[in-house]
This record gives structure tokens, C-alpha cells and sequence, in this order.
């Protein structure tokens, strides 16, 4: 008898759809990725390149308050009859630059500190358990307030305010991480073939790091974003003309009786973006998890 | 024969719950000729991994002395210790452990060869080092998860030897193979020793396999050694009551 | 002889691979006779575990039964729905696992646990229950069974975790006992005292056991029969004795042989090459790429045969037979 090594299934329940994947991402995941980078990339480059300046910061005062689908302005204009288009398209480029500045600075500064307190002695754990303990009761408005004072108000507040909050979190989980991982054999090999801590943790912790790092990098753009939008609600953040999600909400509330759509605008584009962001981080997780997703 | 492991009244004490002290490794002295396989069996909390891991300069011990080559790895000079990788090296146990999932074959058998500091011998290839342990040289671009477990354990040791080190510990290195691959890596291990002259520190639970492959054997238990010897005499004729015990208790083939 | 206990019938499990399954063990067929202790061994992949766990309906995601049959205590297990299993696990078949962790809850006292396993099943209460845990406890050899029942599972040493799960395993007096690698993570003097205690009990409780192992020594000292698996079928099925004194199928020789002790300096037997991934079991003899004598009629693949010797096969050229 020759048994073939393809068998058909004999009464058995179609299981669930395997979703399609390239280069072992979901097609979802891809979906979203490209969704985002294509936000940001237009909201940079109409915050920042000088062709559009003039399209954001252009004051009409004989169009004021022009409702959505109006000649030449499909969303509308504001209170100095300023383009609300174009205005929500450069606050998405500040949300998106502000969201990537934290992100990047946040993550490497967690990156180094949690590293250093899981690999590097207890007295470097003390340190920066101490540091992160400090950090962690100071809440990113306080120290935004403290920075508006010396810095000025303005968007690089707003990063350094926000980084140098949202580290603390990611920093323990980092060491936590840190502490399983040096407990890994091929650490104690890389040991005995006389790697140095240095070594070790560019080599083996950083890239085995990664995965936790780039889903919760995720996470903190969407979180920097929503704190930005509050920050400048409340007047710290940017600074006119620079227009951000935040600041034209907090305008729009002023006129909320008269015109409602510069805040359902704004605060609709900051909840799709920061939607798309934690489910793009959650969709992430899912690929780097080897309890959910398949092993790569 | 001149001994060039030796160990002396080594003790390693680990903080238990509440102030307690659990006592690991208890006044355990021995000594390793050159070109020796030597045995260390025992059960697990034995003490066993403990004293290679002080010989290998992974944990510190609470008392006593080790040297291996004339260093003492605890208190040698920031040279000495920087050339002590050079003396001694470590296969592990778990070959899906001891190697970082992310690195590519390569990678992991060259990863200590920039740590070497002896440039009079000439720096091994990866070709050298694959073809040594009998792996062909296009493993070097893989990943470990794509190797067996034997390939890996072979990749390990080749990670060990690239080191050209004298003394070679191989904690349990066949104990997470499968049974009918063992006998590939240890003979792999047994013609490398003689091939290399190395002094190889074997560390098992399985009599059978240090009965067939060690010069000499120490039985530990509860962190001391209650008998060294020469491993068929010890475990035909166990003179420790512990030894008698676990002599007993292996399961055995009829043989036939 | 009385009915099978078990009886595997051309059975196989597979995997959802996404657009096929693939095949995890294939036409496997073996009866678990009352009373007896079977020794399952295979290396990892050989689909021993997996057999071992469809006995109690408890394959993981995304493995199910592809073919063939599978009967419990005389009933087709595929017509078995959640109730039905729930009634078949603990109070006829249980099952003991290699990590006495992963099967007790380390919230909970040992005690509470195996209360909870008999008034899972019987309608008894609290005290009675209590009562019969504790006579349980006594029986797998826990000298003081009152202190331990309180206990939590990490606050025991690894051999009285692994009596513990016993004791719960077997509370239910059930019919047939899996035994998963039940000692594999023990030291060998408390896998001695367990193996010795389990056969005990086998004796004592009129049990079935299937014990699975990758140890030929241990199974060699233990069952009365054993059947042999690689890459996801039988090979080789025989009654211990023979099995070890004359082993026909050439997987069983190499395995045996590497087990095997030989005197000091002698070099170390082996199979060579690896043992093979599901996705590339070859065609034909599965084991034909590691064998020392493949012939080409190895190109096709074997089916079971019921030598003279007795017992059950799947090779070509059984025993030591010289092929030209």
C-alpha cells in the first residue's frame, strides 16, 4: 500500500481563513502601514515645503467662516478665513513630526537606561530606578508648564516635555526584558567567548529588543499626538500660525456657537489617525508574538 | 600528567528566602590532568553547573580557589582574564537556547574572535571552523532555527573551538537530543579532543555516557563530591552510599 | 482476549497549514489491551504525544483527526462532543504529563485540586471528597498526606509535584492512565521511586497504562509491550522481551543501540543523519534516508505487517535478513 502524504481532510470543520500575508506581514497590516505613511508623508510635506506655506497661513476676512464645500475651500474656513483644509492637513504634519520626535527620543533614551539597569550592575539599577521612579511622578503637563517658561511655548516643548515623560514607562519594560534575556545561554556564551556589556547589548539585546520596541514606538506616536492636541489646546503647544490639530480645537471652541465644523474637523482627523495607529501597533504585536502569530 | 584545571575548596553559597543561604557548592576540591576527559555527574541542585560556571568565570564563588592554566580567573590581571577566553570554553546544554535566535550561522561561530588577544595562531574562517565540526560551509548564511538540534550543538562547538582554547566544559551538551543523535556529537566530541589535545570538563547526568567516554569521574550530591575515580570501577562498584543509589536507579537495556 | 481498552484504527491527526493539512501521524493502528502497560517511544516529531493526546480530546489548535478511527472504551471517539469528553477525561481516561506545572494550578492547594477533580465528576460532598483525597495521596506515597494537602504546587519538591499529579490523576479511579514523559524531567533515583510507585498502583487499581517515553530504558523496565514510532507512523510493535532481544525493524536497532552502553573508549552508536520534519517525511519508507540497507523497493512506502514473530511491522527487509 502506498500512502500518499496529501490527505484529504475526512469530515472536518473548515478551520479559519488563513489570512494572507507578504513578507509574513498581514495584508491588513500592510493596508495600514501604507495608510499612515502616506498621512504623514502629506502632512509633512505641506507643513514644510514653501509652496504650501502660503495655502495654510493665507487670511481671507471677507470669507470668514465659510461652511465645508464652499468654492475653493472643500472644508471650509475658519475664523480668519484661513483655508481649514489645508490647515488640518499641516496640523497632521506637526502631529506626525511631534508623534515621531517623542517616539524616536523616548525609545532610545528607554532603549539605553533600561539596558543599562538590567545589564549593567545594581548600582546602574538603583540609579535608574530611582530616575525612572522620579520621572514617573511627574506628569508631562507640569514639565511642559516648567519648559514653556524657560523654552518659550512652542512645538519643541511640546517634544521634549513629552519625551522626556513617556521614556520612564517603556524604560522598565525594557529592563524587564533585559533581565530575561541575560539570562539566555548564548549571553553567557557570548560571555565566556569575552564580549564586553557594551558588545552584548548592541549585538544581542538591541536586536532581540526590537520587536517590543517598535510595537510600543507605535503606541507612543499615538499617544504624543493625542498630548500634543492637548498641549495646544491649552496654549503651550503651537504657536500661531503653525497650525496643529489641538490649537485649531481650541480656536474652534471659541466660535463653537457660531461654526461647528473646525472642531468636529480637527478632532475627527486626530481620532482616525491615532485610530489607525494603535491598531497598525496592535496588529504589529500580533506578527511579534510567537503565541499569536507565526513564528518567524 | 600535569593538572591544568584545579579547584580547591571551592564554595558557592546563593541567598534563599528570607535571609536563608542555600550552600550550592560545599568545600569541593579536584583537579583536571591535561588532555583528560573528566566526568562530573550528578542530579540536578547537585552543584555540578555551578562549578563550571565559576570555572568559566560566569558566577562568582563564595570561597575558595579555581585556576585553569595557571589563571585564577577571580583574581587574575585584566590581561590574564582577557586571555582566559582563550583558555577555556563552554558547549551548553540547550542548543535552542545558546545561540541568539537573530544571528546567522556565521555570525555565531566568529562571534569571539574579536575578543581574541594570541595572534601568533592564525584566525580561523568559518569555512575551517564549519568543516571542523562537520558541517557543510553554505550552514554559514542560516539561521539556527533552520539546523537540528545535533547541527546546532555541532555550531556550538565550533563557536567553542574558534577560540582555540585548552580546556573545553560541555555541560550535558547531548541531554536536549535526540537519543539516536547523540552518539554523532560525542564522537564528534571524542575525536576533537584527541585531534586537538583538548582537556575536556563533561558534565552529565548519564552514567552510561561518561562510563564510555571519561578518564576519570567525580559524583556529586547536595554540593560535594562523595567519590572520584576511574568511572567503570566507580560505577560497578560504587563505594558511596549516594553513588549506590543512583548507580541503581539508572534504567537499563537488557541486554541482549 | 477482551475487548481493546483503546484501539487505534488506521488513525491520523494533521495540521492546518493554511490551504492543506499537513500530515502529523499517518495511519497509525494499535489496541491498548486491559491491564497491560504499553510503552509509546519515539524521538521529538515522531507524533507519540500527539496520539497520546487525542485519547483525551485534547489536540491543540489547529490539529484534528484526518482519517481512520479512534475508539474509546468501545465508542468512536469523532462522535464525542464536549460533554461527552469531559465524562471520558479523569473518570476513564487520565492523564499525567511531563511538567507537573503545566496540570496543577499554583493558585489553588494540591488538596483543593483533587477535590475538585472527584466533585467534578461525582455529586460527593466536601468531606467525603476531602477523605478520598487524602487516601489518595497516601496511595502515590506521600508520607504525610495531611501537611500536603494544604500545600501549594511550588512549595513541593519535583517528585512529590509529580505524586501529586498522580494522586489527582488517578483519584477518579479511571480505566486507562496516559503518562506523558511523566519522569523525564525528574533526577533518576526519583524517577526510579515513581516509576516503581506507578506500577504499583497499575497492579493495585487493575489500570491501563500508556507510557510514553523517549527513554528506551525506562520502558524496557516498565511495559510489556512496546510500540515503536518515527516521523508519525508505527514502525515496530512487539512484546518488550522480544522487542529488546531481537528488534526488527532497523529504527529500532539504531535506537536501541544508541541507548545501549559500550565499554569505555569505545565510540558512541548513533542513527545517522536527523530525524526528519513532518514537511519532509520522504514518500516512500520514511526511514529509508537514515537506514544502512535501503533497497529500492524502500521508494515505496511500507505498510504495517503482522510477522510470524508476532507483534506488528513496517519494513521491507525485517530483522537482520541480508538484502542483495
Amino acid at each position: 500500500m502506498v500512502t500518499s502524504l496529501v490527505i484529504a481532510p475526512v469530515d472536518v470543520p473548515e478551520s479559519r481563513r488563513h489570512k494572507k500575508r507578504i513578507g509574513g506581514i498581514t495584508i491588513p497590516t500592510w493596508i495600514g502601514v501604507g495608510l499612515l505613511a502616506l498621512c504623514a508623508l502629506l502632512g509633512l510635506v505641506v507643513l514644510l515645503a514653501p509652496p504650501f506655506r502660503n495655502l495654510w497661513t493665507a487670511q481671507d476676512l471677507r470669507a470668514t467662516f465659510l461652511p465645508p464645500l464652499s468654492s475653493g475651500h472643500p472644508f471650509g474656513t475658519d475664523n480668519l478665513g484661513r483655508d481649514l483644509m489645508w490647515r488640518t492637513l499641516a496640523g497632521l504634519g506637526v502631529s506626525v513630526a511631534v508623534g515621531l520626535g517623542v517616539a524616536f527620543l523616548a525609545v532610545t533614551l528607554g532603549l539605553m537606561v533600561g539596558i543599562v539597569g538590567g545589564y549593567f550592575g545594581r548600582a546602574a539599577d538603583v540609579t535608574s530606578n530611582i530616575v525612572i521612579d522620579v520621572t514617573w511622578a511627574f506628569p508631562a503637563i507640569l514639565l511642559a508648564v516648567v519648559f514653556a517658561g524657560w523654552l518659550g511655548p512652542g512645538l519643541l516643548t511640546v517634544v521634549l516635555a513629552l519625551a522626556l515623560t513617556e521614556w520612564a514607562g517603556f524604560s522598565r519594560i525594557i529592563r524587564g526584558e533585559v533581565l530575561s534575556l541575560r539570562e539566555r545561554d548564548y549571553v553567557s556564551a557570548a560571555r565566556v567567548l569575552g564580549r564586553n556589556k557594551v558588545a552584548i547589548s548592541l549585538r544581542h539585546f538591541v536586536p532581540n529588543l526590537l520587536p517590543v520596541t517598535l510595537v510600543l514606538a507605535v503606541y507612543f506616536v499615538a499617544g504624543a499626538i493625542v498630548a500634543e492636541a492637548g498641549l495646544s489646546f491649552l496654549g503651550i503647544g503651537a504657536q500661531p500660525p503653525t497650525p496643529s490639530l489641538g490649537s485649531t480645537l481650541a480656536q474652534g471652541r471659541d466660535y463653537l456657537t457660531r461654526t461647528w465644523w473646525p472642531v468636529i474637523l480637527a478632532g475627527g482627523v486626530l481620532t482616525l489617525t491615532v485610530l489607525l495607529l494603535n491598531s497598525v501597533s496592535d496588529q504589529l504585536r500580533e506578527h511579534f508574538d510567537p503565541r499569536i502569530g507565526r513564528r518567524r | 600528567m600535569s593538572p591544568i584545571v584545579v579547584v580547591e575548596n571551592l564554595t558557592k553559597d546563593y541567598a534563599g528566602p528570607s535571609k536563608s543561604v542555600r550552600r550550592a557548592v560545599d568545600d569541593v576540591s579536584f583537579h583536571v590532568n591535561e588532555r583528560e576527559i573528566f566526568g562530573i555527574v550528578g542530579e540536578s541542585g547537585s552543584g555540578k553547573t555551578t562549578v563550571a560556571r565559576v570555572l568559566l568565570r560566569l558566577t562568582r564563588p563564595t570561597g575558595g580557589h579555581v585556576s585553569v592554566a595557571g589563571i585564577d580567573p577571580w583574581s587574575a590581571s585584566r590581561e590574564d582574564r582577557r586571555r582566559y577566553h582563550e583558555v577555556i570554553q563552554v558547549v551548553f546544554q540547550d542548543p535552542y537556547s545558546s545561540m541568539d535566535p537573530r544571528m546567522r550561522i556565521g555570525a555565531v561561530v566568529t562571534e569571539g574572535l574579536r575578543s581574541r588577544r594570541t595572534h601568533d595562531r592564525p584566525v580561523p574562517t568559518v569555512a575551517e571552523l564549519l568543516d571542523l565540526v562537520g558541517l557543510p560551509a553554505s550552514y554559514e548564511r542560516m539561521y539556527p532555527h533552520e539546523l537540528s538540534g545535533g547541527q546546532r550543538q555541532r555550531a556550538a562547538i565550533a563557536r567553542a573551538l574558534a577560540m582555540g582554547p585548552q580546556v573545553l566544559v560541555a555541560d550535558e551538551p547531548v541531554s536536549a537530543l535526540d537519543v539516536s543523535m547523540r552518539g554523532q556529537v560525542l564522537n564528534l566530541l571524542t575525536s576533537l579532543q584527541v585531534e586537538l589535545g583538548l582537556t575536556v570538563l563533561f558534565i552529565s547526568h548519564d552514567l552510561g555516557i561518561v562510563q564510555q567516554m571519561c578518564n576519570r569521574v567525580a559524583v556529586m550530591h547536595n554540593g560535594r563530591i562523595v567519590e572520584t575515580g576511574d568511572p567503570v570501577k566507580t560505577f560497578e562498584n560504587p563505594s558511596d552510599p549516594y553513588t549506590q543509589r543512583l548507580v541503581a536507579s539508572v534504567p537499563r537495556i537488557p541486554v541482549s | 482476549m477482551s475487548a481493546p481498552v483503546i484501539e487505534f484504527k488506521n488513525f491520523s491527526l494533521g495540521r492546518d497549514i493554511g490551504t492543506s493539512w499537513e500530515p502529523l501521524v499517518t495511519d497509525m493502528t494499535l489496541q491498548l489491551q486491559p491491564g497491560e502497560i504499553l510503552g509509546l517511544v519515539g524521538e521529538s516529531g515522531s507524533g507519540k504525544s500527539l496520539s497520546a493526546l487525542s485519547c483525551l480530546g485534547l489536540l491543540p489548535a489547529k490539529v484534528r483527526p484526518l482519517g481512520g478511527q479512534l475508539n474509546i472504551l468501545g465508542r468512536d471517539s469523532s462522535t464525542f462532543g464536549d460533554e461527552e469528553w469531559r465524562e471520558v477525561r479523569g473518570a476513564q481516561v487520565s492523564m499525567i504529563f511531563q511538567d507537573p506545572m503545566t496540570s496543577l494550578d499554583p493558585c489553588f492547594t494540591v488538596g483543593s485540586q483533587i477535590v475538585e477533580a472527584i466533585r467534578a465528576h461525582e455529586d460527593t460532598s466536601a468531606k467525603e471528597a476531602q477523605g478520598r483525597a487524602l487516601e489518595m495521596l497516601r496511595l502515590v506515597g506521600i508520607t504525610d498526606p495531611e501537611q500536603r494537602f494544604g500545600a501549594f504546587p511550588h512549595e513541593l519538591s519535583g517528585g512529590l509535584r509529580q505524586r501529586a499529579m498522580i494522586a489527582a490523576a488517578l483519584v477518579m479511579k479511571p480505566t486507562v492512565l496516559v503518562a506523558d514523559e511523566p519522569t523525564t524531567a525528574l533526577d533518576v533515583t526519583t524517577q526510579a521511586a515513581i516509576i516503581e510507585q506507578v506500577v504499583q498502583l497499575q497492579q493495585q487499581l487493575g489500570m491501563t497504562v500508556l507510557w510514553i517515553s523517549h527513554d528506551l530504558g525506562v520502558v524496557a523496565n516498565l511495559a510489556d509491550r512496546v510500540a515503536v514510532m518515527y516521523a508519525g507512523e508505527l514502525v515496530e510493535v512487539a512484546d518488550t522481551k522480544r522487542l529488546f532481544a531481537d528488534p526488527q525493524h532497523p529504527y529500532t536497532m539504531g535506537l536501541i543501540n544508541s541507548a545501549r552502553v559500550r565499554s569505555a573508549g569505545e565510540p558512541f552508536d548513533f542513527i545517522s543523519g536527523s530525524v526528519p520534519e513532518p514537511s519532509t517525511w520522504p514518500e516512500g519508507c520514511r526511514f529509508a534516508p537514515r537506514c544502512s540497507r535501503p533497497t529500492s523497493v524502500c521508494q515505496e512506502h511500507p505498510a504495517m505487517t503482522q510477522p510470524d514473530s508476532g507483534g506488528s511491522l513496517r519494513c521491507f527487509h525485517p530483522g537482520m535478513a541480508v538484502v542483495s
